[in-house]
């Protein structure tokens, strides 16, 4: 039996945390910043934090998975860890030569307290950070939150850099899609295409963690949003957060900084909540919905009205994280299912 | 067919691009091997990772909780710190076991931690700590408790030893901390060191008790039980009538440490993770260590011989020729199936401590010929020897890492074989305490490369085209990116046993399909590689 000791009678814990349902926030933060084209996520902590999230994420993917580390010792441990921040950035941008880095912290720098923004203009400063290239970062305590707090975190960070209002408003409608898959924000973008809008998803991590192998390892694969693109969304008609947890705090600070509208909607997953995706989106963009849409959307309550029998009141457990879980609870609810 | 380069001229390629500073270091990280001993260049090794270099290794905590402790299924493991390392070390390594019935304690599948919040690192954590510990005794009554701490424990000050010597007191069983964090060191190594000492002094000769008849009791030390390695060790060493009283720490058990010190000697099998046990137990209790090796089948051969003559009763040395003879037929029979289509090809292997050198002995039986290796976290004792272990300078980093001060227990030290009868072996070639390292075992001309860098192994690549690389999950879906195989050695790419007689088979199976697998002939479709312009004329 894999799961022996578990009691049959709940016994209350306040102190002990017994196999968890979340992680901490970097690698939500390295998921992010692999959304961005030619970006270079840097963990700032010790070596085991960017090797732990590597790993994890590239077992999920069967991809490569690039990140770089700080490698504090028990020395910076003490001191602080600018010294190695700043040998990184000059390492990375001789060695891997990225168009930005993409700093998160760990619970060791925060708990010393390193002052990253301080640390980046230093490195600015002492001429390790090429003309045209960048380095953005976002502080993601492990201590607070979940990992996706840490993805939350790093999209506001993109926002925060690269986000300008140049007065001239542009065609184009800006969309954060949450923490989904590749292959989800493939689909938004077909959709948003098919609904001939114009778009800048960021991050999107299509085209960077699905990529083919063509007997070269592309160290930074075509996909990913673009620093012009981001750039742009401080001039887009509106902003569509997908997921109010991991969305949500980017499209608002977008708003602070741009004057940017945006609506916080939930995953498109499911028939309802896609339904509210498209409408918000054909409002915002001022299109119609085109007839190819409503024959997809015709094709999937086909296969829900022929399969219904099957659906109807069965009980359904969710494990997952809450962006995920409450479009999801919507569709099986949708589906006459039960979640409990 | 591997491509020909000068190592020295690849080397320089290989330091190029770096800053000075960096090429420096790496220059004496990067070695071209020369096996003899009075020739062989030194390595640096053990040193501080280059920040931003994007290295293969892991944390103290890793290597502490991670990789020693974590193959226990009867400790219970609870992690003091923010959710993270408690969440990525959770059934994330393929160290298997077997509870002796279903009641027996399985840990294993369980991930415990005090997930701290904001509050307890401004506040200290402590309390939580004690009020958790309080939880798992409670619901999971557990044997023993151990408590690892991670990177904000240091800085915040929390003492684990002191709240483990609290509720040891108030609980009635073993409860012992480890002061793991994950700066500490330079890698995983410092996390071993950490665990053995901790193990040594907490758990390590508890229970006095000789079980069992057996004239002939081992301990194997350094086997993981990664993809049932232990499994097939303990049959082998079962068929040859060789009583295993604990393995340090595949498929083990607490009770099995407490008792460790009523063997009669040590078998190591990873010599980085737990030589500092071997070393301390031999001081202590006078059982001797001797370096094994159960990876290949000729080595399997060799170690089950050393075993044997150690003990030296005729009966014993029949019997391991009888079951080394029996098992060597179906070896020879897939050996010489698969050399057919192995023969010549070339392998490199960057991993772990030990398994980058080890695992040469598989493919060399292969056929196979290594050209390139290196270790994440191993030391220069691993490289060129223990011979070199009066030069090594220990750096900063590595300083404070705790050196147990052992001395010769007064009641229970009892030296297994007398002066004599150890002379009497050494006199017969028998070492003891033997660790060559990886230097001695590979061709002059190869490449050595310690803590090999992203950079350093897809050039290595590039240089060489080798038929597979063996690295480590990080790695994989890089080098399958540039159309070469990857063997995962920390995992087994989800296969194994490769220990022992029957691991050596699944060993040589396992390669030559990865090896000669038809995906890789089809990268270029046809149009790519004969990219014509045509036309037709449309009137």
């Amino acid at each position: 039996m894999l799961l022996r000791h578990t009691t049959a009678e709940i016994k209350e814990r306040e102190a002990l945390t017994v196999n968890p349902a979340k992680t901490c926030q970097p690698i939500g933060a390295m998921y992010a910043a692999l959304g961005i084209h030619n970006c270079l996520p840097h963990s700032h902590g010790s070596q085991g934090c960017c090797s732990y999230h590597r790993s994890t994420l590239t077992r999920h993917y069967k991809e490569p998975v690039m990140a770089s580390t700080s490698s504090f010792t028990e020395g910076a441990s003490v001191f602080g860890g600018q010294a190695n921040l700043l040998e990184a950035i000059n390492n990375i941008f001789n060695i891997y030569n990225p168009d930005i880095i993409a700093v998160h912290t760990t619970c060791l720098s925060e708990v010393i307290g390193d002052d990253i923004p301080q640390i980046i203009s230093k490195a600015i400063e002492d001429g390790k950070v090429p003309a045209g290239k960048y380095v953005i970062h976002c502080n993601t305590p492990s201590f607070v939150g979940s990992h996706v707090t840490g993805f939350a975190n790093m999209v506001k960070g993109m926002v925060k850099y690269f986000a300008e209002a140049t007065g001239e408003k542009k065609d184009q409608v800006n969309i954060i899609p949450g923490w989904v898959e590749p292959a989800d924000m493939r689909e938004i973008k077909r959709i948003v295409k098919e609904m001939n809008v114009k778009s800048v998803l960021f991050p999107d991590t299509s085209e960077v963690l699905d990529a083919p192998l063509t007997g070269k390892h592309q160290f930074y694969p075509k996909g990913g949003v673009t620093i012009d693109e981001l750039r742009s969304t401080g001039d887009s008609i509106g902003t569509i957060a997908l997921g109010q947890f991991a969305s949500a705090p980017a499209a608002e600070a977008l708003d602070s900084k741009c004057k940017v509208n945006y609506e916080v909607l939930d995953l498109p997953i499911g028939l309802l909540a896609t339904d509210r995706f498209i409408d918000s989106l054909r409002k915002m963009a001022g299109v119609a919905v085109p007839e190819s849409i409503n024959v997809e959307r015709g094709r999937l309550i086909d296969v829900i009205s022929d399969m219904q029998q099957y659906f109807y009141g069965k009980r359904v457990a969710l494990f997952g994280d809450p962006d995920q879980l409450i479009a999801l609870s919507e569709f099986l609810v949708t589906l006459n299912m039960r979640p409990v | 067919m591997a491509l020909e380069k000068d190592p020295q001229a690849t080397k320089e390629e290989l330091l190029k691009i770096y800053p000075t500073k960096v090429a420096r270091k790496r220059s004496k990280q990067i070695v071209i091997n020369d096996p003899e001993v009075g020739t062989m260049p030194e390595i640096n090794a053990n040193v501080r990772t280059i920040p931003g270099i994007i290295t293969q290794r892991g944390c103290t905590y890793a290597g502490c909780k991670g990789v020693v402790l974590g193959p226990t299924r009867d400790i219970l493991n609870i992690t003091h710190g923010p959710i993270g390392c408690g969440f990525y070390s959770w059934l994330t390594r393929r160290n298997q076991t077997r509870p002796q019935g279903d009641e027996d304690y399985n840990l294993i599948t369980y991930c415990f931690s005090t997930d701290m919040q904001e509050d307890d690192i401004v506040f200290g954590g402590e309390k939580k700590l004690r009020q958790a510990i309080q939880e798992a005794y409670e619901i999971f009554k557990p044997k023993a408790i151990g408590i690892f701490a991670t990177c904000p424990v240091g800085l915040i000050g929390d003492d684990v030893h002191a709240v483990a010597r609290e509720m040891k007191e108030k609980l009635g069983i073993n409860i012992f901390g480890f002061s793991c964090e994950g700066y500490k060191g330079v890698s995983q190594s410092a996390g071993h060191h950490i665990a053995n000492n901790q193990l040594f002094k907490h758990v390590i000769g508890l229970d006095d008790e000789v079980k069992g008849t057996s004239k002939y009791r081992i301990n194997i030390l350094g086997e993981y039980n990664i993809g049932g390695d232990a499994f097939v060790i303990e049959d082998l060493l079962e068929k040859c009538g060789i009583d295993l009283i604990a393995t340090f720490s595949g498929n083990s058990s607490y009770d099995y440490f407490a008792n460790a010190h009523t063997a009669d000697l040590n078998a190591v099998m990873c010599h980085r993770s737990i030589n500092y046990v071997a070393e301390m137990m031999e001081t202590k209790y006078g059982i001797p260590w001797i370096k094994v090796n159960f990876i290949g089948a000729e080595s399997t051969a060799k170690s089950l011989r050393k075993i044997a003559q150690y003990f030296g009763d005729p009966e014993l040395i029949e019997r391991v020729e009888k079951v080394i003879a029996e098992e060597m037929l179906e070896v020879d029979k897939v050996k010489n199936e698969v050399r057919k289509q192995c023969e010549g090809k070339t392998a490199m292997l960057f991993v772990g401590g030990s398994r980058a050198h080890h695992y040469q002995e598989l493919f060399d039986e292969m056929g196979m010929k290594t050209i390139a290796a290196g270790y994440e976290f191993a030391h220069r004792d691993d490289y060129e020897g223990r011979r070199v272990l009066p030069n090594i300078k220990i750096d900063a980093d590595s300083r404070n890492i705790e050196e147990l001060h052992v001395e010769p227990d007064p009641e229970k030290y009892r030296p297994r074989k007398s002066e004599a009868e150890v002379e009497a072996l050494k006199a017969q070639g028998f070492g003891f305490k033997d660790y060559e390292g990886m230097m001695a075992d590979m061709q002059k001309g190869t490449l050595v490369i310690d803590d090999i860098s992203h950079y350093e192994m897809e050039k290595l690549i590039e240089f060489y085209k080798p038929a597979v690389f063996c690295a480590g999950i990080k790695e994989k879906y890089c080098i399958q990116k540039m159309g070469v195989p990857c063997k995962q050695l920390h995992s087994y790419d989800y296969s194994g046993p490769y220990a022992g007689f029957k691991g050596a088979i699944n060993f040589y199976n396992d390669i030559n399909r990865i090896v000669n697998t038809k995906i890789w002939n089809y990268l270029k479709a046809p149009w790519e590689k004969e990219p014509e312009i045509t036309a037709t004329f449309v009137k």
